[in-house]
């Protein structure tokens, strides 16, 4: 009992002891007062079900104004997907009061994030957390936030106005075959509402102790009946998070603007445009010492969609993409070119085929700034070409789909690879459904990992011997195996879960290699030598109560158990079986509640289990944040947010150097005024 | 003063050792009552009155718009019922047809029909696609529109997508939003009522269903 509330309550500060004793008196005084005898529920059900519609009577306008119980359905967009999928919606975006993209992923089962500083944040599915985030595929709208650099995500450049997000879509598992490349472990595919969703005029202004200021403006516009647009304009300033070296390096602002323009040429046709463009600063820090890059970017993008009679459809979509990042260690500014194309038609009278690819390149340019650190060679193009088919075969009446799908894809640096995969979904009856999927999937090497060489210093003066950490030219891809299943269950009309298993094996993982002499160079290389196997199970249920009280929540367990196939180095936060292993949480309890007080109240609390990371210095913890919204008048918004309320600070990922403490992420408050207007 | 160091020496290695036992305690029984007071809110609301489900509610509003959209005379003249009929998976069960029992409008009966293909659904006057069918959407408006159908569905932005009637769910209660547009293209008149108690009105041209 005693470990159990060791467990549940590691570091655990709240209330003095006046205000403990004034929160037990008020709760206890709700408790007694709220006790009545409990009516009846039963024989209230039966009156309704009984012959007469009780609403039958009342007009169009009484109707518009009766509180009804809210069924929690199958949500539409998941029953009849055979993978792991969840959707953050608008309004759990909105009430978890998450100020960034990073932030809002917290909310889904089986994604595991963690804020390094104000500024950088590890985010990975099922085990691959990292500050990489170098397994997971980020779309936003269709345009892919990943970087060849170092393959994975650079979270501070990744920014969209929240209130614009239509839904993040999250797949966890080895992203099904009509993704792009470099989803092993995940897919987070971001959408944005259309333009003629974001119409008229929207502000908000957001001020607190660490998102210091965050302003937005959007106004959204039409001409005639088919063509929408929007445009908008974001600047934010954030404070430090807590450092126990007092070294509070990591303030940071930004600031970014853009439009988006649907255009429905005809029923059958509609064209897309849209761009961003963005410029601000990136401080981080190796060791001791603190530098800021200045970083900017943008980028445009556009997609035809057209609809056939027959219900088969197919897009075209191409983007281009810039981003400059350059600081006093190193630079980098990058082109991205990209061209999809997609169709997706009935064969027959049971068969949905979609076929398709795509190609991208990326030249880019390394800017060395010290002896240390360099990327060979500086200039480079990195392209990806890659081709897709999957066929999804109904039997039975549509019980039963059998998906059956393949991509090849052939990067600059490792070559060809093959991602098929097969797929079966069952429905049971109404109410549930089984899915079951085998997928291998390949995370393509990046710049860094083929070509870095980092001149770490001279570790022995006579004889001479200098410490060199170099890139592989003949890196090769890591490689994942996925057996996945899932079962979805409607338990009652206000009761809906959803169970997920996997057994990832995993080969040719980056790993350090064991130091070689070379001439004068003591020579570390990147090597493919991790393998192993991750397992887990996450178990998401979504509980409706009341009308007025929503639920909604996960549990999550990952174990991963690698190990080395050759002697190797542990000089990183990624990169060893140790650090592998233990830069994860082995469980996490996610769980978002929701009360409609009134008609213009809200109050919301968003609570977080996290066991340890040993390999990051991080202990687990458990945080909460609350939310109160109010809504003075349709246009109006005031919302209260307090994040991170259980603690002064706490840890939640390491700074990547072991000799140092992580990055305390501080208890935080704000208050967001919001006006919008629809025209 | 000897005490708190003598038990912080013991147990120097444990991270609950940075708070004290009292003040542990005292975490303790603030996190229950805060537990039980939420817990208490639960009994408060099932003594009240249970609420109508949606599927009541949006019965009602499909034996309403029977009254208050307005079909072509000569297909009213052909026909004396009027036809609701339900494409897809039916969520509504015995509600609706206890709904409309009995019931005539313009002096036409009320009759409920199920459906699972639209082979079937030129008699349909008001026809409820289910959000089953949502992957056909494009291909059922089609269809519908050119026998003339009221189409009404709970699937989300059905409006913008060209469907007449979408039902949205707002801070717990049913509403409606409207697509002009889509109604004239079927050859129906909504009511100036209709129109007022919308939610929303959309005069696009309907987009065949598409999101």
């Amino acid at each position: 009992m005693k470990n159990l509330w060791r467990w549940l309550f590691p570091t655990f500060q709240l209330f003095s002891t006046f205000q403990s004793s004034v929160i037990v008196v008020v709760a206890a005084t709700v408790w007694f007062a709220a006790w009545p005898a409990m009516a009846s529920t039963e024989q209230l059900k039966t009156s309704l079900e009984s012959n007469n519609n009780p609403v039958r009577d009342l007009t169009l306008e009484q109707l518009g104004n009766v509180q009804v119980t809210t069924v929690t359905k199958e949500p539409e967009e998941v029953w009849d997907t055979s993978a792991a999928i969840y959707v953050i919606t608008q309004e759990d975006i909105q009430r978890s009061g998450a100020t960034s993209i990073a932030d809002v992923l917290r909310l889904a089962p089986g994604v595991e994030v963690g804020r390094i500083d104000s500024d950088t944040w590890a985010v990975g599915i099922r085990g691959s957390e990292s500050n990489f985030s170098k397994a997971v595929l980020v779309l936003i709208d269709g345009r892919s936030v990943y970087t060849p650099l170092f393959a994975g995500v650079y979270w501070d450049v990744q920014d969209v106005l929240l209130e614009d997000i239509d839904r993040v879509e999250v797949i966890r598992g080895p992203g099904a075959t009509v993704w792009g490349p470099n989803a092993a472990d995940g897919v987070i595919n971001i959408i944005t509402k259309k333009a003629s969703e974001t119409q008229g005029v929207m502000v908000s202004v957001l001020g607190g102790n660490v998102d210091h200021m965050i302003t937005e403006a959007q106004y959204g516009g039409s001409r005639g009946q088919n063509f929408n647009y929007r445009v908008y304009g974001k600047g934010f300033l954030r404070a430090p998070e807590f450092h126990t070296d007092h070294n509070n390096f990591d303030d940071w602002n930004q600031a970014r603007g853009g439009f988006r323009a649907d255009w429905d040429i005809n029923s059958r046709n509609e064209f897309t445009l849209d761009g961003d463009m963005y410029g601000g600063d990136f401080p981080h820090e190796t060791g001791p010492n603190a530098f800021v890059d200045s970083v900017s970017g943008g980028d445009m993008l556009g997609r035809w969609t057209r609809t056939m009679e027959d219900g088969s459809n197919m897009y075209l979509q191409a983007y281009f993409d810039r981003t400059i990042r350059i600081g006093p260690l190193s630079g980098e500014t990058r082109n991205t070119i990209d061209i999809d194309f997609l169709h997706h038609l009935k064969f027959g009278d049971r068969q949905d085929v979609s076929y398709g690819g795509g190609l991208r390149w990326s030249p880019n340019r390394y800017i060395p700034k010290t002896p240390v650190l360099s990327v060979v060679p500086e200039t480079n193009v990195d392209h990806i070409y890659s081709g897709f088919l999957q066929d999804e075969i109904h039997f039975a009446d549509d019980r039963f789909t059998l998906t059956l799908g393949a991509k090849l894809q052939h990067n600059n640096f490792s070559g060809f690879d093959a991602q098929p995969t097969a797929r079966g979904l069952w429905k049971l009856n109404q109410h549930q459904s089984l899915w079951a999927a085998v997928t291998r999937a390949v995370t393509t090497p990046s710049r860094i990992e083929e070509g870095i060489q980092i001149n770490a210093g001279e570790i022995s003066a006579a004889p001479p011997i200098f410490l060199v950490v170099s890139g592989n030219p003949h890196f090769q891809s890591e490689t994942s195996l996925g057996y996945e299943g899932g079962y979805r269950q409607l338990l009652t009309s206000k009761l809906y879960v959803d169970l997920d298993v996997f057994h990832n094996d995993y080969d040719n993982l980056q790993s350090f290699g064991a130091p070689t002499l070379i001439g004068n160079d003591l020579t570390i290389f990147y090597e493919n030598a991790i393998a192993g196997a991750t397992n887990g199970v996450e178990i998401a249920p979504t509980w409706a109560p009341q009308p007025w009280w929503k639920l909604s929540g996960s549990y999550s367990y990952v174990g991963i158990d690698l190990h080395a196939n050759a002697p190797g180095s542990d000089i990183s936060s990624t990169g060893s079986v140790n650090t592998y292993e233990g830069s994860s949480p082995a469980h996490q309890v996610k769980i978002q509640s929701r009360f409609d007080i009134s008609k213009r109240f809200q109050f919301d609390q968003t609570y977080w289990y996290e066991s340890a990371l040993p390999a990051q210095k991080v202990r687990a913890y458990q945080t909460m944040d609350l939310r109160l919204g109010w809504n003075p008048t349709k246009e109006w918004n005031l919302s209260l947010v307090s994040q991170n309320l259980f603690q002064p600070s706490h840890f939640e990922w390491g700074t990547g150097d072991p000799s140092e403490l992580p990055i305390g992420i501080r208890r935080a408050a704000y208050v967001k005024l919001s006006y919008r207007a629809e025209r | 003063m000897n005490t708190a160091g003598r038990w912080l020496h013991s147990e120097r290695n444990s991270p609950v050792a940075l708070i004290s036992r009292p003040r542990r305690r005292r975490n303790a029984i603030v996190c229950f009552s805060l537990l039980l007071s939420l817990l208490s809110l639960i009994p408060v609301c099932s003594a009240q009155q249970t609420h109508p489900t949606v599927f009541q509610v949006e019965s009602a509003y499909l034996y309403n718009f029977g009254k208050f959209v307005k079909w072509p005379p000569d297909r009213v003249a052909s026909s004396d019922s009027l036809q609701i009929c339900v494409l897809g998976q039916d969520p509504f069960g015995a509600t609706l047809d206890s709904t409309v029992a009995g019931e005539k409008i313009d002096g036409r009966d009320v009759t409920v029909r199920r459906l699972s293909t639209m082979e079937a659904a030129s008699p349909c006057d008001i026809l409820f696609i289910s959000a089953s069918d949502v992957a056909h959407l494009g291909n059922i408006l089609a269809i519908a529109q050119r026998s003339g159908a009221l189409t009404v569905s709970d699937i989300p932005h059905f409006a913008e997508r060209g469907g007449t009637i979408g039902f949205v769910l707002q801070q717990g209660r049913i509403r409606f939003e409207v697509n002009r547009a889509a109604a004239a293209q079927a050859h129906l008149t909504l009511s100036s009522e209709l129109l007022k108690v919308a939610s929303r009105v959309i005069n696009k041209t309907p987009r065949n269903g598409e999101p």
